[in-house]
């Protein structure tokens, strides 16, 4: 029993993240991932050889790119039933109305919402369940909580330092409370300014940003170049944060998809805000 | 001869405001009366007042001693027909299919609609134009049209609203003339502004001024020159 | 006359089984009902051939829509789209989606705003002399923004991005047999209603006074007909978004062919509008497969040209 694990898991009965009890006869050998967060964890998990297709927006890790796509916003579902899926990977806050499309139609959907890197570990664990690779996800949770164990207690026991996430610079965009973005900022020691204003991804004016005066600016984005672009206007400049040089550059991927890659920010973050 | 129509102390208008004002006329059941007057002295009023189309603010008018209110829409379409001034024809329709929308009071059955529908084109002399689309045909010609729709709609009473408004001479005297073959059938009520054209072809005017009938008789009497002066001001 | 209908209504059906037959047979995936395996009978039944239906049953409910607006506001522009009736529309049904409403009352809804929308529009442009039609076509592009952008700040508020593509372009995507259903239903209630008042929706084109002089009851048929407009497009938003153009151009083509009787207009416009809906509702789902055109780019793609050349050509629009 614990030399093979798996071999006794099935059939299991898990109750995914949208309440419902999804029952696995087997271990799923042909699985679907609707999300490049999800596809992410999957691979983590092991399970790349048992992906089938993705979105065409999974793009981490590349060999998910070479798989057959079904989709991106609005999901292919003849595509999607004429592959036979035996699970179908999907995330709750972005995708309810595929998802109920999907269940509509009798296929095998698993739903995982993970809004903060707590609940990463759980949906972790309950993916390694339902796909009978629970010690890979044990491990995988392990690794999570350490990683944000160890960048959380980096904090320095003071006033936390206030810093503003740029999702988008003009008009600004910023990450709102109880956003996967706004828990790293706060592991991390910081207090995500963003969750002073209404809404998940509210877009606030320029004026809110000089009046709260971040100490930390941290710019979503994969080019350096177009954030120093943004960053040379004068309205920029005119920002203390800008002036200390304390801004810095994190990949949008790993701040904002709901993944394991996710520590890496906030170790990244911490790290930033904590020097 | 009975009484086909009775407008008894009539007074009507729009919103609060009260047009014409205690009408009172009665016809039996053929005649060609024309209604005369200056500008906004309430022919037009009178005629929609009779019509149906408008507030009744006192008295009545009767068909045959039954009150017009208190007639449905298609039953008042069975004994009243209506040809406007100038009205613009719809695209798309033929002068058939405009005919044939006088047949819309009766549920008479195709065969008695082809019938009303074929004896008023032959009447009109509008065969060649039957499958024209109306709104492609001339003024005079439309005119014809709707005669013919009326005569289709086979109703004892006709009410007309300056019917040779605007046509030329030729259509004007054709017109009238169609008018004057119909005035043994029918009684015609027609707002008219020709002096000449009245005196000649009706037998009955009704000359109104501000709201009310200032006279009602043959046109030898009624457009005698100190009346006209009168009512008209000139 | 009487045979180029006869003529024109064969070739529709004709066209209406070629595209009914294109849709089931072409897509994404290939199947057919002739496949043995379970899979391609669920897709065939369970996913494809829901689609084509509802493409079809809404591609004639716009359709007739369109023609009915046309004769009671006698105005050619006019269609649900832009009167504003379908934003009326978008905002009932969106709006009680958030609020996590059943399908049902969420068609309910989306009916009585439609027809709120159409309330205002035809009480702003109303004169004594009747409707204006410039005024008209003002009223329902302002109605229409304004709903348009409520719509935009409800989807938002209560969803995400997403759904604002879903609303303002549509999609067919979320067809199911309860859909099929429900929009039939509608669809026969709106259209039958239509059909119904026809004839008197010809003599109203004649004008107020005339059409009551011919024993219409002006007011219960323009009621009636608003009604079945609002109806028909409100069940069409309600479950695929808005689809733009086709109450529009639809009709304007039988025009064309068959003159502007309505009796024979909206019946032939019904069955070329399930012909093209269903078509453009293929194209939507195969030209960048396995991704998926919204379909109301699809019909704009092909409307909006074909508007601009039927303004051009016609002298009486």
């Amino acid at each position: 029993m614990i030399l093979f694990p798996s071999a006794f898991a099935f059939p299991v009965t898990v109750k995914d993240e949208s309440g419902v009890r999804f029952t696995a006869l087997s271990a799923p050998r042909r699985i679907i991932s609707t999300m490049p967060s999800n596809t992410e964890i999957l691979y983590d998990l092991g399970l790349g050889s048992r992906i089938v297709a993705v979105s065409s927006k999974c793009d981490h890790p590349p060999a998910a790119g070479s798989l057959p796509k079904v989709g991106d916003l609005t999901l292919n579902a003849e595509k999607i039933a004429s592959l036979n899926p035996d699970l179908i990977v999907m995330l709750y806050d972005t995708q309810k109305y595929q998802i109920e499309r999907l269940r509509a139609l009798s296929l095998p959907v698993f739903v995982i919402n993970p809004r903060n890197l707590d609940q990463l570990s759980e949906s972790v664990l309950l993916l390694g369940r339902v796909t009978g690779t629970s010690a890979s996800a044990r491990s995988l949770s392990s690794r999570i909580k350490r990683g944000v164990a160890k960048a959380s207690s980096a904090k320095k026991a003071r006033l936390s330092p206030k810093a503003l996430v740029v999702l988008w610079p003009s008009p600004v965009i910023t990450a709102g409370k109880n956003t996967f973005i706004d828990d790293i900022v706060s592991r991390a020691g910081a207090v995500n300014l963003g969750s002073k204003v209404p809404g998940a991804y509210p877009t606030v004016d320029f004026e809110f940003v000089v009046k709260e005066d971040p100490d930390f600016i941290i710019f979503a984005g994969k080019s350096y170049k177009k954030m120093q672009q943004t960053l040379a206007d004068e309205k920029w400049q005119a920002l203390r944060a800008v002036r200390e040089k304390k801004v810095i550059l994190i990949d949008s991927d790993i701040l904002t998809r709901p993944t394991p890659r996710a520590v890496k920010a906030l170790e990244l973050i911490s790290g930033f805000v904590n020097e | 001869m009975s009484e086909l129509l009775k407008i008894h102390g009539l007074s009507a208008g729009y919103g609060q405001k009260n047009i014409i004002k205690d009408i009172c006329f009665s016809s039996g059941s053929c005649g060609f009366v024309a209604l005369m007057g200056p500008n906004g002295c309430g022919k037009t009023t009178l005629l929609r007042a009779v019509l149906g189309l408008l507030r009744i603010f006192s008295g009545n008018v009767l068909i045959r001693g039954e009150d017009v209110r208190s007639m449905g829409s298609k039953k008042r379409a069975k004994k009243m027909s209506f040809i406007p001034q100038a009205s613009s024809p719809p695209a798309g329709f033929s002068a058939e299919e405009i005919i044939a929308m006088g047949r819309y009071p009766h549920d008479a059955g195709h065969d008695a609609d082809r019938l009303a529908i074929e004896n008023s084109i032959r009447r009109m002399d509008l065969n060649n134009l039957k499958d024209s689309d109306v709104s492609r045909i001339s003024g005079g010609e439309y005119q014809r049209v709707l005669i013919a729709r009326a005569l289709a709609q086979e109703t004892e009473i006709m009410l007309l609203d300056e019917p040779t408004a605007h046509l030329d001479i030729k259509y004007r005297l054709d017109t009238m003339h169609i008018l004057k073959s119909l005035k043994p059938e029918k009684l015609i009520i027609g707002v008219f502004h020709d002096t000449d054209l009245v005196r000649k072809y009706a037998d009955r005017v009704i000359l109104m001024k501000s709201g009310t009938i200032v006279a009602d008789a043959p046109p030898g009497e009624a457009l005698a020159g100190n009346l006209i002066h009168e009512v008209f001001g000139v | 006359m009487r045979t180029k209908i006869i003529h024109v209504y064969f070739l529709l059906l004709l066209l209406l089984a070629a595209s009914l037959a294109a849709g089931s047979l072409f897509g994404s995936v290939a199947v057919s009902p002739f496949d043995d395996s379970r899979i391609s009978e669920m897709i065939f039944w369970g996913i494809r051939i829901p689609r084509v239906l509802l493409a079809a049953i809404v591609g004639a409910m716009l359709s007739v829509s369109g023609a009915v607006l046309q004769g009671v506001l006698k105005n050619p522009l006019s269609d649900p789209y832009i009167l504003g009736i379908s934003a009326g529309g978008a905002l009932g049904a969106a709006g009680s989606i958030a609020a996590g409403l059943p399908l049902f009352v969420v068609c309910a809804v989306s009916f009585i705003s439609a027809l709120a929308a159409v309330g205002m529009v035809y009480s702003f442009s109303r004169t004594s002399s009747g409707v204006r039609p410039e005024v008209l076509v003002l009223a329902g592009v302002a109605l229409s923004s304004l709903l348009g952008a409520a719509l935009v700040a409800v989807i938002l508020a209560s969803d995400s991005l997403q759904s604002v593509y879903f609303w303002l372009f549509g999609s067919f995507s979320f067809a199911s047999p309860v859909f099929v259903k429900i929009a039939a239903a509608a669809a026969a209630a709106g259209i039958s209603v239509s059909i119904f008042f026809s004839r008197q929706l010809n003599i109203l084109l004649l004008g107020d006074e005339e059409a009551a002089s011919l024993g219409v009851n002006t007011s219960a048929v323009r009621i009636a007909m608003l009604s079945a407009a609002s109806l028909l497009s409100a069940v069409s938003v309600a479950m695929c978004g808005i689809i733009g153009f086709v109450g529009l151009i639809i009709p304007h083509i039988i025009r064309l062919a068959i003159g502007g009787n309505n009796v024979f207009l909206i019946p032939a416009s019904g069955l070329l509008g399930a012909s093209f809906l269903v078509t453009a509702d293929l194209l939507s789902r195969t030209l960048i497969s396995p991704a998926e055109l919204p379909v109301g780019v699809v019909t704009a793609f092909i409307g909006a040209p074909f508007f601009i050349y039927l303004l051009r050509r016609r002298t009486d629009v």
